[in-house]
């Protein structure tokens, strides 16, 4: 290959991808509509194009088949050839060949049968009169009339085609797609304005204009990375006006200049993500079509909404669903000719897409007129995987088909015929936000409606502050805001009442392991049949996020879903609602036990000191409860430094952790000019008396084992050694025998005084 | 060899010059709460997220807090942040004066009168964090 063809051959395969799509949507549409002479000279002009471009990059296969479907518009222009269903059929599955040799240029024999097995399925060679190559678009009519009209050869079964590349990834649990398929290339191009109208019954196929420019995917993601840098780097310009020449920027006209392009920039290359939902309707309408012929149905596919944008990383999700989508329509929903005819029904069934942007929402159905969805069977099939079905009203039954685990395969294929892989496309639609609901009209078809957001990009959130911290959460998961409720514990759980149901109620600061705050607003989370309510320190504001996600090793964390960088320079985590509910659903606290120890003077601070989140979050709430304000540490480090900023009245704290253990942290804390006079609890699972010996060694004023641990327990430990220290601060000695009456507490046996 | 040293709980390590890429001044470091104790937090560098790592931990000398330097490295994975009680100074290293004990030590250093011990990040990453990372 010369220098020149390589140079040129990635941008040749940028382009055949548009190529490709659009000859594929001129097929469908003059299907359709046979003598539609726009669509053919579009067609047309395509394929002139890429055998042209082809053969310059020395992809001679590719340019050789391109002019192969030439011969045949040739034929279709001049009236000698009628479009049918088997040409169609054909040619389509050249285009999907010649899609799989663009990816894959290699020169050796494989390629070269594949090319031989492709031709083979278009229609016999033309006479060498019709070899001639045409002399392009503006082909004279007269020079056609030579082309004799040739046998129509049946295109090869779709089960027969090869299999589908997707070269978008997909979803990991996707079902595979039926054999029926045939080869699908599916690549989302950038908009371009002459590519022509998706879905529509003529398109304009033709090639991009000079006013479009189809640019890689990963160029635009890095101009929107370099934005990003910008921006940051005029902040800190800013920044520097006022720390170093104590000037207002916003005062220095260049400088607000410079914020008004930067900020326009954003807008823009923000929009260069957002591509139009048609640009899924190729490979829909290819689907839908190939699924229809396979099953020997009669489908009019139609679409509306095409135009509305929402953002590439969005609609690339949506493939995989959308595919299962319209194959469950066609293949199971909608009836066979003779079926409908009986039912009173037009021969001809419609399968839709229908999209519009609603608020910062896109909401897409798919659609079919068929015999709807057999809710019977499906409750027999969930009832059979061991769901109850009693209690179930008709619209919960029908929302049993998004439930994995139930067999809808085989009971809908067999009985109702609906419902193949749709958990796993109500899982595809969670991940990004969105959700999936089922219309169903017995006998009239069914309407699975799609809603997610127009960007992951832009999120709508909220802003609350948690210990003095930001963090953002997705409106997406927010039910309500509203102000504390009266909270009862009730089986281990802190419950309130709102709106006539009890709900789950955590502290967001103690369940992400920060310092709490005493009061608050709740935001409850989840949906509105099942929330929890979480207290927040303040809530800030409603805005929308320009979120980034986490790469590299931060990727692996749970509880933040991504990050914003705000406009000073300082990063806004977004928290991940759906890891908040399971967290707080994890973890339950104890019974509130109704003699309690009388509370303390509130100001008295507690340290709880442990590495399991779950004793942390127990102790914390006993010690709450009880009166005392408290702060957590995941270890011993983490500890003493909190307690060199702030000491507390008293440490409660585990032995073993990582990085400092519990006796390391008494002796820390004992060597400590500042702290050395804070008593120590701890609280282990080692019970044995040489445990107890080397606690008491270390400098522990009492012992508590998890195993005999309560709630009364650990509050009237905590409130004796206080009370002793709040009578004796500066004369501590030992815990002996103030702790004695304790069931739940053993007495550590001072040995010697601590030294201080 | 060219080296970095950086200054962690009174104690030196090292890392190669050639996967260095910044040393920040007091860095503005956001807390990820449940995060593993070896994340000290993230840092915004020029617009990128990046993660600074809790030296302390790293070298098992106590978790650091609030540390006046953070030098930026290339890792294998990602860009990562190493916290550092002192500005870092560059040094060059010869033969080493002892072997690593630990994985991800690549050797022990006289450097002046103190002994230094130069690290593959990636590596003491990985066997010192990466687990508590996944816990």
């Amino acid at each position: 290959m010369g220098e020149l063809e390589d140079e040129f051959r990635p941008l040749f395969i940028e382009e055949a991808k548009g190529h490709l799509e659009r000859i594929a949507s001129g097929l469908l549409a003059l299907e359709s509509a046979p003598d539609d002479q726009a669509a053919i000279d579009g067609i047309f002009r395509e394929a002139h194009t890429m055998k042209g471009a082809a053969g310059m990059v020395g992809m001679m296969r590719v340019s050789r088949l391109a002019h192969r479907l030439e011969d045949l518009l040739v034929e279709l222009r001049a009236g000698t050839r009628r479009s049918s269903p088997e040409l169609t059929d054909a040619m389509l599955l050249v285009l999907d060949g010649m899609g799989r040799l663009i990816a894959s240029p290699s020169s050796g024999d494989q390629d070269a049968s594949d090319e031989a097995a492709l031709e083979r399925l278009l229609p016999t060679a033309p006479t060498p009169a019709a070899v001639v190559p045409p002399a392009g678009p503006s082909l004279p009519p007269t020079a056609l009339e030579v082309v004799l009209p040739l046998p129509t050869v049946a295109a090869e079964p779709p089960s027969a085609a090869p299999a589908v590349e997707a070269v978008l990834p997909l979803p990991a649990a996707a079902a595979p797609p039926p054999a029926a398929t045939p080869a699908v290339q599916v690549v989302l191009p950038l908009p371009t304005a002459a590519a022509g109208r998706p879905g529509s019954t003529s398109p304009q196929v033709g090639r991009p204009g000079a006013a479009t420019l189809e640019v890689p995917v990963a160029r635009i993601d890095e101009l929107n990375r370099l934005v990003g840098e910008a921006s940051a780097a005029q902040l800190r310009v800013g920044h520097v006006f006022g720390s170093e020449l104590h000037l207002d920027p916003d005062a220095v006209t260049e400088y607000r200049e410079l914020t008004t392009v930067i900020n326009r920039l954003q807008e823009v290359t923000e929009r260069t993500r957002m591509v139009p939902v048609g640009t899924l309707e190729p490979i829909l309408h290819r689907t839908v079509r190939d699924v229809a012929r396979a099953a020997g149905k009669d489908v009019r596919w139609e679409v509306s909404g095409e135009d509305v944008e929402v953002d590439r990383g969005v609609l690339e999700e949506l493939v995989s669903p959308l595919l299962h989508l319209v194959r469950n329509s066609v293949g199971h929903g909608v009836e066979l000719p003779d079926q409908r005819r009986a039912a009173g029904k037009a021969m001809q069934a419609v399968v839709g897409l229908h999209a519009a942007q609603v608020g910062s929402k896109v909401v897409i159905s798919i659609s079919d007129d068929g015999a709807g969805i057999n809710v019977a069977a499906v409750r027999a099939a969930a009832a059979k995987a061991g769901v109850d079905v009693t209690t179930l009203t008709e619209e919960e039954s029908l929302h049993l088909i998004f439930r994995s685990g139930i067999s809808t395969a085989k009971v809908l294929t067999e009985e109702s015929g609906r419902g193949v892989g749709l958990d796993v496309v109500a899982t595809a639609i969670a991940a990004i936000h969105g959700t999936v609901q089922v219309v169903n009209h017995p006998g009239a078809g069914a309407e699975f409606r799609i809603v997610v957001p127009i960007t992951l990009t832009v999120v709508p959130c909220l802003i609350v502050s948690i210990s003095g911290q930001s963090f953002a959460l997705p409106l997406q998961g927010i039910v309500r805001m509203l102000e504390a409720q009266h909270v009862q514990v009730v089986s281990g759980r802190r419950l309130a009442v709102v709106d006539g149901r009890a709900i789950p109620v955590s502290d967001l600061a103690a369940l992400l392991g920060l310092p709490s705050a005493e009061g608050g607003p709740w935001v409850l989370l989840g949906t509105t049949e099942n929330s929890h309510a979480f207290q927040v320190e303040t809530v800030l504001q409603k805005r929308d996020v320009v979120v980034r996600g986490l790469t590299g090793r931060l990727r692996d964390l749970r509880s933040v879903s991504g990050a914003s960088i705000e406009p000073n320079g300082s990063i806004l985590l977004v928290l991940d609602v759906q890891n908040l509910l399971e967290r707080a659903n994890s973890i339950s606290i104890a019974a509130e036990v109704a003699n309690k120890p009388a509370a303390p003077a509130p100001q008295l601070s507690v340290m709880v000191v442990d590495d399991a989140l779950m004793v942390r979050e127990l102790q914390r709430s006993i010690l709450e409860r009880g009166g005392y304000t408290v702060r957590t540490a995941s270890d011993g480090a983490e500890a003493l430094s909190m307690l060199a900023e702030l000491p507390a009245d008293l440490v409660v704290t585990d032995v073993e952790m990582p990085n400092l253990d519990g006796l390391h942290l008494i002796h820390s804390i004992r060597e400590h000019p500042r702290l050395a006079n804070i008593p120590v609890l701890i609280v282990s699972s080692h019970g044995s008396d040489e445990d107890h010996q080397r606690g008491l060694d270390a400098g522990a004023d009492a012992y508590i084992i998890k195993a005999s641990f309560d709630e009364v327990g650990l509050l009237s430990a905590v409130s004796r050694l206080l009370g002793r220290t709040a009578a004796a601060p500066a004369h501590r000695r030992n815990s002996a025998g103030v702790l004695a009456r304790s069931k739940t507490l053993r007495p550590v046996e001072a040995t010697t005084p601590r030294t201080q | 060899m060219r080296v970095l040293v950086l200054a962690v709980n009174a104690a030196y390590f090292a890392v190669p010059m050639a996967t260095v890429l910044q040393v920040l001044r007091h860095p503005v470091v956001t807390r990820v709460p449940l995060s593993p104790s070896g994340l000290l937090g993230v840092v915004n560098v020029r617009g990128e997220i990046v993660p600074l790592l809790d030296t302390g931990v790293m070298t098992a000398t106590g978790a650091l807090s609030d540390p006046p330097f953070a030098v930026l490295v290339n890792g294998e994975k990602d860009v990562v942040g190493l916290a550092a009680e002192e500005l870092p100074t560059a040094a060059d290293f010869e033969e080493p004066v002892g072997p690593g004990t630990q994985p991800g030590e690549l050797g022990v250093y006289s450097h002046g009168r103190r002994l230094v011990v130069l690290v593959d990040v990636d590596a003491l990453v990985k066997n010192r964090l990466d687990l508590k990372w996944a816990s």
